[in-house]
């Protein structure tokens, strides 16, 4: 029983951290597009890298709104990796801390390699 | 080429078809959107990736959610597997620059034809046909306890019941893994179209629950991968943005509709869909693509 409650904390934690990831990122886009189409902008203009990204938030505009909500909703699903580490952790579940950790590692190596 | 209410509308549809598509049958949904970039927008290969692949994660993370509440997602087999899928892409992506796939595109068609034939026309290997028990004691097999637990539920809209079932055969899954994550790195495929039919077939995973669980693992190998594209500037806002707003409304309705429809009805898309797959390798091998 105790193991049922502790799943559905888990699935109702991991399901609402998708959903505000998605809802976070949709509304920017929105209000991107909204401003993307009023200042005219060509279809070619790429993001704003994430390392830039903090600087043009301070004088936010159609770009920097909508690479924030591209940002937040590619970050989500690695995020919840993180949410399940951390409940696996607070469980004491040392196999799905392993794995979840183990999991993380590997994105971050194939982000490495990918990126150099 | 400027940004009008036309180009919106008709981004924000090309993202509503793959959403519903992709989210109903646990697939990303690239294979509509990058073609469609291509030959309609005339955009260059990087950018058309890069924008499917974060159409990708919006649509992934959308129905993940969504199949989550029902418990359609197994997150425990679904982390467990990612282990095996991204050193397996890692490899895949190494082995592509050093071997022609074009042999691999058709012994791999193939696979997929006799994958299609059994789902559209055999009868599935199990389970949820299976009645509803809440012994568990039944279900503690050895995969069962390789997973760390004592068993596995979803809650089945379309039957009004919750279903139990057993996971099965889990280092074979995990070895299938592996190769699925080699295979979608080197021949550019989504990892739903081999994970769903492996979970399904091998580790006799209720169809709903494989395509549920698949939708959480694409998001999480897609966006490391979208990540790199974003990271290279070939994510652009002006094509992305839109196709978000209709990739999440299209996985709103898809999760919604997968969740009432029949193991037997999704089993028969998701076949169609790999006979599909098939056919565009063998064209695309043969250069008629």
């Amino acid at each position: 029983m105790k193991e049922k409650q502790r799943d559905d904390k888990l699935y109702t934690w991991t399901s609402l951290g998708f959903q505000s990831g998605v809802f976070v990122s949709l509304v920017l886009v929105t209000i991107g597009i909204i401003m993307l189409v009023i200042s005219k902008t060509k279809i070619a203009d790429a993001v704003i890298p994430l390392s830039e990204l903090p600087q043009w938030l301070l004088s936010p505009d159609a770009k920097a709104i909508s690479s924030l909500g591209i940002a937040i909703l590619l970050l989500t699903p690695i995020l919840q990796v993180v949410i399940a580490a951390a409940r696996f952790a607070h469980y004491k579940d040392g196999r799905y801390l392993s794995i979840s950790l183990a999991l993380l590692c590997m994105l971050a190596l194939s982000l490495f390699l990918s990126a150099t | 080429m400027e940004l009008t209410i036309a180009n919106i509308s008709a981004l924000v549809c090309i993202g509503l078809v793959a959403g519903l598509l992709g989210s109903m049958l646990g697939v990303g949904g690239g294979f509509i959107i990058v073609p469609v970039l291509i030959l309609a927008l005339k955009l260059p290969m990087q950018v058309a990736v890069g924008s499917s692949l974060v159409a990708i994660v919006a649509n992934s993370c959308t129905a993940a959610s969504a199949y989550l509440k029902t418990r359609m997602t197994n997150i425990r087999l679904g982390l467990l597997m990612e282990t095996t899928t991204v050193p397996g892409a890692i490899l895949g992506a190494i082995a592509a620059t050093l071997l022609a796939s074009s042999t691999l595109s058709i012994f791999f068609g193939i696979v997929l034809l006799y994958v299609s034939y059994s789902m559209i026309f055999r009868q599935p290997a199990m389970t949820e046909d299976i009645a509803p028990t809440t012994d568990s004691t039944n279900l503690d097999d050895d995969s069962s306890s390789f997973l760390g637990q004592s068993q596995s539920m979803y809650y089945d809209i379309s039957q009004r019941r919750p279903i139990n079932y057993e996971i099965k055969r889990v280092p074979w899954g995990l070895t299938t893994s592996f190769l699925a994550g080699i295979l979608s790195s080197m021949l550019g495929i989504g990892g739903g179209i081999i994970k769903v039919p492996v979970m399904h077939s091998i580790m006799g995973i209720p169809i709903k629950v494989a395509i549920g669980t698949s939708s959480f693992m694409i998001a999480l190998t897609t966006a490391a991968g979208a990540l790199i594209y974003y990271h290279n500037g070939y994510v652009h806002p002006s094509i992305v943005t839109p196709l978000i707003v209709g990739v999440v409304g299209g996985a709103l309705l898809g999760t919604s509709l997968a969740q009432r429809a029949t193991g037997a009805w999704l089993r028969k898309g998701f076949g169609g869909l790999l006979l599909v797959t098939a056919i565009l390798m063998f064209l695309r091998t043969a250069n008629v693509m």
